[in-house]
């Protein structure tokens, strides 16, 4: 138990984190998101835009002097995290040295695991576009092809799912197909099937219609109008319904301030 | 241009003025006087003489009307405290710019009499206190507090300036209860007695009946008169302005600020201090033997008595310089000097209170203030008395000096007073928060005793890291009232560890009353605020 007494350093022009699609304004963000996204914040995340924002944003000039030496000098790019913990002075010791050990086990993961691992962790904060270039590497890397099946599905399973939350069904269809040529699983086959529901023009490309059964799809048409109805009742769609009761004017205004934030939110997934 | 470095005193019924580097000091009454005819405002001579004339409607007692929140109808516009205090302010702190320009102008036939003195001469430069040893008799090194400045006209006049019924001028009647209060909410306007605001033309018809020739003169001669004309204020030719007022309050130093911001001076250039810290200041600045033991004051005004002691407490980090104020209750009114009675009776009372706090304590020096130590005759007894076994000084100006010495002092590098100065208006216990810092707890000061209460807030963000609370360390200059106050922030939300932001907010009502207001700030994108607040009011 303890308090911190923060410097005073909020940023003018605040700092994106392309990765998790958020802007930082201050070094305890800034360390928060390093040290609760050690994955996101390894290879390359400190480069020299970051440690402008550093030096001029939050006046820490000095914390940025020594960035950009050890940047320059070719050292483990590793040690930037900490060092840049280190001069926040938000983490203690202790805490740096955990997210140490933290980072240390990341590393010895073999590549394709890890890749996944960090494609995952793109996926998990909707940054699909950049998920499906990590799921993507990894299929065309040389080592794909000693990788086992499971973990080739589980990738080609991702991919898709990647795909589809993007709206590009066709795609999506594709991965689906592949990564059920590899697991066998009839999760991947209700996924297909729901697909179908949702963009009927690609039943044509189910290959593996033949293996469904009348009490499978029966029961996935079930689990489908649920999340219809669940989907219909959400927080969001309930704003949506409350902006088209007020009068034109500010209905207008909110629909186009939605649009443009959907829109936003878009390109960062894409 | 040079910068002023501008002491001020303001008072109820007088207004002095010092500026670093000049000799003079300027002895105003507090008043505010409007043209009739324009938005022209005149204080010192010009306002009496205005008013005398019929041509300026008069206000006084200024300082009681800002502190009240009061407000005065002159020319049916309703004018608040702060907007008089304001205009007066200017017109003083004008003075302060350089020396007058003569005009020809219209004035009343009495003032003809005084030619080759300026109408608004200012008073002769103010001598440092007169030391007395015992036994000599004592000398008053200054000129009447109310308006030397002010003596040719009105005393042509014949109107008594100490005098709380200057005919036609302020007619008689409990001012105290003239300046109306805004709480009331009732307009004053000008009756034909008990305002604060007068038209004293119509006073002036009425009481001029039985009056000298020269009285009426005074309120209706239009003969030409020479005039001055001083420098237009200029508020960035203030360096630094320090202002005191016999006792601080928060409500008297907000209005103040207000004044000082309307007439474009920047904050950090005007400082507010009680009598208290002007004496301390005052006494700091003479030789080391003046205050090598305690040094006592007394400071006798037309209203009141009042009692100051100063100590010095030299530890081993830092030298600590202790001064208390007390208001007697023997205070009297100078009136009774006029009597060879009264005198005896007012010489018993002041040698009763000299006994009181002057046995049996050492003093290097005393000091001694205020209109009724303008002559010392009518004191032998205690005079007597003070005058044993220590230095006896008598200064007439001795709480502007006090100020325009810590404007000197501001407008330093570094400070000619390295001490702890725990006095009226400065907190006498040290605020405190423990943070932890590069791995290591270390105690962070909010506030520290001897800084200004009403300066000393401050504004500060801090991560709690495991905790829903705030702890406040207490620690007076007496370490058996030490103690830690515990601030649960109830309704705030509990998030990941080390993403609770809160900004807090510290300030002070007097001092030993502490503001505290915790706010949640949000973690930027990742916690956006729920805007929850606490605030809570701390006993010191």
């Amino acid at each position: 138990m303890s308090v911190i007494l923060c410097r005073k350093e909020r940023a003018t022009h605040p700092f994106f984190i392309e990765n998790l699609g958020i802007h930082v304004y201050t070094s305890q963000e800034l360390c928060y998101a390093v040290y609760q996204h050690p994955l996101l914040a390894l290879d390359g995340f400190i480069d020299q835009n970051l440690i402008d924002f550093i030096r001029e944003e939050l006046d820490m000039g000095f914390a940025a002097l020594k960035l950009e030496r050890w940047l320059q000098s070719g050292e483990n790019p590793d040690e930037l995290l900490f060092l840049l913990l280190q001069e926040c002075d938000y983490y203690n010791s202790l805490e740096i040295s955990r997210l140490r050990q933290k980072v240390a086990a990341l590393r010895k993961l073999p590549p394709l695991e890890y890749a996944k691992n960090k494609a995952d962790y793109l996926f998990e904060f909707k940054q699909y576009g950049r998920a499906i270039a990590g799921y993507e590497k990894i299929l065309e890397s040389f080592l794909a092809a000693r990788a086992d099946d499971e973990f080739l599905g589980k990738v080609w399973n991702n991919l898709a799912a990647c795909y589809a939350r993007i709206f590009q069904f066709d795609r999506a269809m594709q991965a689906y197909e592949v990564a059920y040529d590899k697991l066998k699983s009839p999760e991947i086959l209700k996924k297909i099937y729901h697909l179908t529901l949702l963009n009927p023009a690609s039943v044509t490309k189910w290959h593996h219609q033949s293996a469904v059964t009348k009490e499978q799809t029966d029961a996935w048409d079930r689990d489908f109008e649920q999340a219809k109805e669940d989907a219909g009742r959400s927080e969001e769609l309930q704003k949506l319904q409350e902006l088209f009761k007020k009068d034109p004017v500010k209905r207008e205004a909110g629909a186009r301030q939605l649009l443009a934030s959907w829109k936003q939110e878009y390109r960062g997934m894409a | 241009m040079e910068e002023l470095l501008v002491g001020l005193d303001i008072c109820d019924t007088y207004t002095q003025m010092c500026c670093v580097g000049q000799e003079k000091i300027h002895n105003f009454p507090t008043i505010v006087c409007r043209a009739k005819s324009e938005d022209r405002w005149m204080i010192g001579q010009e306002a009496y003489a205005s008013a005398l004339e019929g041509s300026g409607i008069l206000v006084d007692k200024l300082l009681k009307l800002l502190r009240k929140e009061g407000t005065a109808t002159i020319c049916g516009v309703r004018y608040e405290g702060i907007d008089l205090m304001q205009r007066f302010l200017e017109c003083v702190l004008a003075r302060a710019m350089g020396e007058p320009e003569e005009i020809a102008a219209e004035r009343p036939a009495v003032l003809k009499e005084r030619a080759g003195q300026p109408v608004h001469s200012e008073a002769e430069p103010e001598q440092a206190g007169t030391e007395t040893q015992a036994g000599t008799e004592t000398q008053a090194g200054t000129e009447a507090l109310d308006n030397a400045d002010e003596e040719p006209l009105l005393m042509a006049a014949g109107v008594d300036l100490s005098g709380e019924a200057a005919p036609g001028v302020e007619p008689s009647g409990d001012r105290e209860t003239e300046a109306e209060d805004r709480q009331g909410g009732e307009t004053a306007d000008p009756g034909p007695q008990g305002e604060n605001a007068q038209e004293p033309e119509k006073a002036a018809e009425e009481e001029s009946a039985g009056q000298p020739e020269i009285w009426k003169a005074a309120a209706g001669g239009t003969e030409p008169q020479k005039q001055w004309k001083y420098p237009a204020y200029d508020s960035s030719r203030i360096g630094q302005l320090v202002i005191t007022v016999p006792k601080v309050s928060a409500r008297l130093l907000d209005s103040l600020v207000v004044c000082a911001d309307r007439l474009g001076i920047p904050k950090n250039r005007v400082h507010f201090i009680s009598h208290t810290e002007s004496f301390l200041y005052y006494v700091l600045s003479q030789k080391r033997e003046v205050w090598n033991n305690q040094v006592a004051m007394f400071d006798l005004s037309e209203d009141f008595l009042c009692y100051y002691e100063m100590k010095v407490q030299r530890g081993m980090r830092q030298v600590t310089v202790v001064a208390e104020r007390e208001k007697l209750d023997e205070g009297f009114n100078l009136d009774i000097l006029s009597t060879p009675s009264g005198m005896k009776l007012a010489d018993k009372i002041l040698y009763a209170c000299g006994e009181r706090f002057l046995q049996r304590k050492l003093f290097s020096s005393v000091f001694l203030t205020g209109k009724g130590f303008e002559n010392q005759d009518w004191a032998k007894d205690f005079m007597k008395l003070v005058c044993t076994r220590r230095k006896v000084y008598v200064d007439q100006a001795l709480f502007v000096q006090g100020a325009g010495y810590k404007a000197a002092d501001l407008a330093r590098d570094k400070t000619s007073y390295p001490y702890v100065l725990i006095c009226d208006g400065h907190l006498d216990a040290t605020v405190s928060m423990k943070i932890q810092r590069r791995d290591q707890e270390n105690q962070l000061v909010l506030a520290a005793a001897g800084d200004s209460w009403y300066e000393a807030g401050s504004t500060m963000e801090f991560i709690l890291d495991h905790q829903q609370y705030l702890e406040f360390f207490i620690s007076p200059t007496d370490p058996k009232r030490r103690k830690m106050v515990k601030l649960i922030l109830e309704g705030f939300p509990e998030r990941d560890d080390k993403t609770l932001r809160v900004q807090v907010q510290v300030g002070f009502l007097d001092e030993n009353t502490m503001t505290v207001e915790v706010k949640d700030m949000g973690f930027g994108e990742f916690y956006p605020s729920t805007g929850a607040v606490i605030r809570q009011e701390v006993m010191l």
